[in-house]
């Protein structure tokens, strides 16, 4: 219904160029001389570089990436409000854009006025307009406002009155751009299902959002762009594990680099302590104020075969091995590590709770906590690290800081049960702990009808063993056994 | 919602003359409507807005007609033998000058009002010129009580033949639309047109017969026999006094050249368009 084909546009960074293009554009429009579209003039630049993509019937595609990208002017192209400068766009059938709602309304007038406008300008006939206005008023929820004017509605209400107009029509093509964002829960939800009924009548969507759910609940198909290029086109599910694979991969770089930081800061005060120290050292010994009693000199994320890495499947088993040096002896030292994603602890390791180390660490060293199955679900996080000594009583040898940061990539996330609409997302986005579960359904008569298990294939066993309620599933991925070296 | 199986390409519209016309005619079709509902809501927020309502359409004519009177009675103006009292024959000057100049600035205005809904929303923007026509043609109504006004209290007789007033007429109009839609497409990107546009129209009056007779030597004789709207406003006037005009002639030449010019305008205006939007901004 929809084919774009190889489309590019370009527009002009200084507006006062941009009206003297305009002219000259007008002149070459008016003389029927062939458009040099692909030459890019002073202070132009492409807003959209060779995009091509198709929509069928029935189906639904999403515009993503950030701000600028040229998403809006996609939907303006394919609205005939902005003409491609190469390529060709086709369109089938009647078109309908909301490029923002309420544009055109008049404050002064009443709701049913402007609505009978609004309905006129999206080309409604008159009858139509009057058959509908009921159903427009009940769905936006302002029937008692009628003749209020709209100076005295507030923005939710003129949003809602605006989308309930426009989807009032029944175009064959359906564009809308980051209209859904608006309006309170129930509205999005009334919204999402008018799209849905859409959808179902054969009808084309293709909209702009930045909410991935609805890319994966609601889309077959998805257009990444960043600068005005395409980054990748293809199934909703596989544009959306790339877009957060290369979000997530932008965050640990920069992770990386705040950490990099953080070291040479850390390794600039030490040198600087040392030579303090050599040049004290004839008077008399003095503790460092501010360095810590336990230096960390690396921390090291090992995967299951104990090779240092930065990033791990779903599921997979995870050891930190944290060297240290200690002039001063520590005292039954406890580490802990906590587990930081998005500046929330998801959780901790920590021996405050496990229990104390050795009685005594002294000089190079190193510790390494190894858990099995991270509960983690794909995002990125950061390790913040904190040791104490119990000697005689609980004193913090080293200060609370971020010392590492690993990804968990969504490989391996087949090995769970994923039939949800959702089960993409909702694991990347949602929450940072996953934990196995089975769902069962029973009858009045308590016999099962149903059963949705979400253990992993390796669980399996332990899972059945806990149906027999014999005990609990992950009781049966047994302790970590902490002596275990990693290499 | 307005499209039904469109290509959009970079190729200049005249390239596919058959397309243009066809959607030209669809499109004039599909905004009279919608021109309507402007035309409404217009003159809605228009004198909701307002307390004086339609006095604000006669005072123009009205504040230019007594000046010149004032003028007038004063000796400072020679306004020839104009053959019936001057308060009537200034009236019809400068109501149906009054006319061409609503017309010429319809256009310009009508886009600068819709700033905010052309990059939103694509409808067929005849709309805008027809519901802006609609204003000029109430705002002329109006106006056309001061000529009924001045003609009963200085009981000027009125022939049959007058009706022809509307051949005219109609070339004031189609004139200033024309030359307004012209300017649309510089204008709507540089706002020096209005500007200019402002200024032009304020001598305008003086150099068109509205308020004198033509005079037969001097620059000023020059310049309104070379002025188009001599011979519509004259022919406006005479034919409403005495049922017919000796500019008669050339004002059905200036009707069909106006009709030409604002076929022109018209594709000129579309082609203009998507360029002006383009520049608006979101």
């Amino acid at each position: 219904m929809v084919r774009v084909e190889g489309v590019s546009k370009k527009f002009c960074r200084r507006f006062r160029h941009s009206l003297v293009y305009g002219m000259k554009d007008f002149a070459r429009e008016i003389t029927g001389r062939p458009h040099q579209g692909d030459v890019l003039r002073p202070n132009e630049f492409w807003a959209l570089r060779d995009l091509s993509f198709s929509v069928r019937r029935g189906e639904t595609l999403a515009l993503i990436g950030r701000n600028g990208a040229g998403k809006s002017t996609t939907l303006k192209m394919l609205n005939g409000l902005l003409r491609p400068d190469i390529g060709r766009i086709t369109v089938q059938g009647r078109v309908q854009a909301l490029l923002e709602l309420g544009a055109g309304f008049s404050p002064v007038l009443s709701a049913r006025e402007n609505v009978y406008i609004n309905a006129a300008m999206l080309g409604m006939p008159r009858a139509d307009i009057d058959k509908a206005l009921p159903e427009i008023m009940e769905f936006a929820g302002l029937e008692d406002v009628l003749e209020t004017p709209l100076q005295n509605f507030s923005s939710g209400m003129k949003t809602r009155l605006a989308f309930s107009v426009a989807t009032q029509l029944d175009p064959d093509v359906l564009l809308l751009d980051e209209v859904l964002a608006v309006g309170d829960l129930a509205f999005q939800e009334k919204c999402m299902r008018r799209m849905e009924a859409f959808r179902r009548r054969n009808k084309a969507i293709i909209f702009i959002t930045h909410n991935l759910y609805q890319v994966e609940a609601m889309c077959n198909s998805a257009v990444w762009l960043e600068h005005g290029q395409v980054v990748s086109y293809g199934r909703s599910t596989d544009v959306v594990r790339e877009y957060l694979d290369t979000q997530e991969r932008r965050t640990i770089s920069e992770a990386k680099a705040e950490g990099g930081a953080h070291q040479a800061r850390a390794a600039a005060a030490e040198r600087a302590y040392l030579r303090a120290n050599d040049e004290e050292k004839a008077r008399k010994v003095v503790d460092p104020p501010s360095a810590d009693p336990l230096q960390i000199r690396a921390v090291e994320i090992l995967d299951r075969d104990g090779q240092p890495c930065e990033e791990l499947p779903f599921r997979s088993d995870l050891t930190v091995r944290i060297h240290y040096e200690t002039a001063n002896p520590i005292l039954r030292p406890l580490f802990e590590l906590t587990f930081v994603n998005d500046d929330r602890d998801v959780f901790t390791a920590t021996m405050l709770i496990d229990g104390p180390g050795p009685d005594q660490i002294q000089g190079e060293g190193f510790v390494e906590c190894r858990i099995d199955r991270l509960p983690l679900t794909p995002k990125v996080y950061s390790i913040m690290l904190w040791v104490f000594q119990s000697g005689h009583a609980l004193t913090e040898v080293t200060t609370r800081r971020t010392v590492a940061s690993f990804r968990v990539t969504d490989a391996g996330v087949d090995s769970v049960s994923m039939r949800g609409p959702l089960a993409l997302t909702v694991l990347r986005q949602g929450p940072a702990v996953y934990v196995p579960r089975a769902w069962r359904f029973y009858d009045q008569g308590g016999e099962p009808v149903a059963t949705v298990e979400a253990y992993f294939a390796d669980d399996k066993l332990a899972g059945e063993a806990a149906n027999n309620g014999k005990g609990h599933a992950l009781a049966a991925a047994g302790p970590p056994s902490l002596g275990r070296t990693g290499s | 919602m307005r499209v039904t199986n469109a290509v959009y390409t970079p190729d200049s519209q005249l390239r596919t003359p058959g397309r243009l016309v066809r959607e030209m005619v669809r499109d004039l079709l599909a905004s009279r409507e919608l021109a309507w509902r402007l035309f409404a809501r217009n003159i809605a927020t228009q004198y909701r807005q307002s307390a004086l309502g339609y006095v604000w359409a006669v005072a123009p004519p009205l504040v230019t007609s007594s000046l010149f009177i004032l003028l007038n009675s004063a000796g400072l103006l020679r306004a020839g033998d104009t053959g019936v009292p001057y308060p009537v024959y200034v009236i019809l000057g400068t109501v149906s000058f009054a006319l061409f100049l609503d017309a010429l600035n319809v256009p310009l205005n009508a886009i600068a009002a819709a700033r905010g809904t052309l990059p939103k929303i694509n409808f067929p923007h005849e709309a805008l010129l027809l519901a802006g026509m609609g204003q000029i043609l109430l705002n002329f109504a109006v106006k056309a009580t001061l000529i009924i006004g001045v003609l009963v209290i200085f009981r000027v007789p009125v022939p049959l033949t007058a009706v022809l007033v509307v051949i005219p007429l109609a070339g004031l109009l189609m004139a200033g639309l024309a030359v307004g839609i012209f300017l649309v497409p510089i204008g709507g990107l540089f706002q020096d047109v209005g500007h200019a546009l402002g200024v032009v129209a304020s001598g305008l009056v003086f150099v068109t017969p509205a308020a004198y007779m033509p005079p037969r030597a001097g620059l000023l004789a020059v310049i309104t026999a070379w002025n188009p709207l001599t011979a519509l406003v004259m022919t406006t006037r005479d034919v409403i006094l005495h049922g017919s005009s000796a500019y008669m002639p050339t004002t059905l030449i200036l009707v069909g050249v106006s009709i030409l010019a604002l076929l022109m305008s018209w594709v000129a205006f579309r082609l203009a368009m998507p360029i002006i939007i383009e520049r608006m901004g979101t």
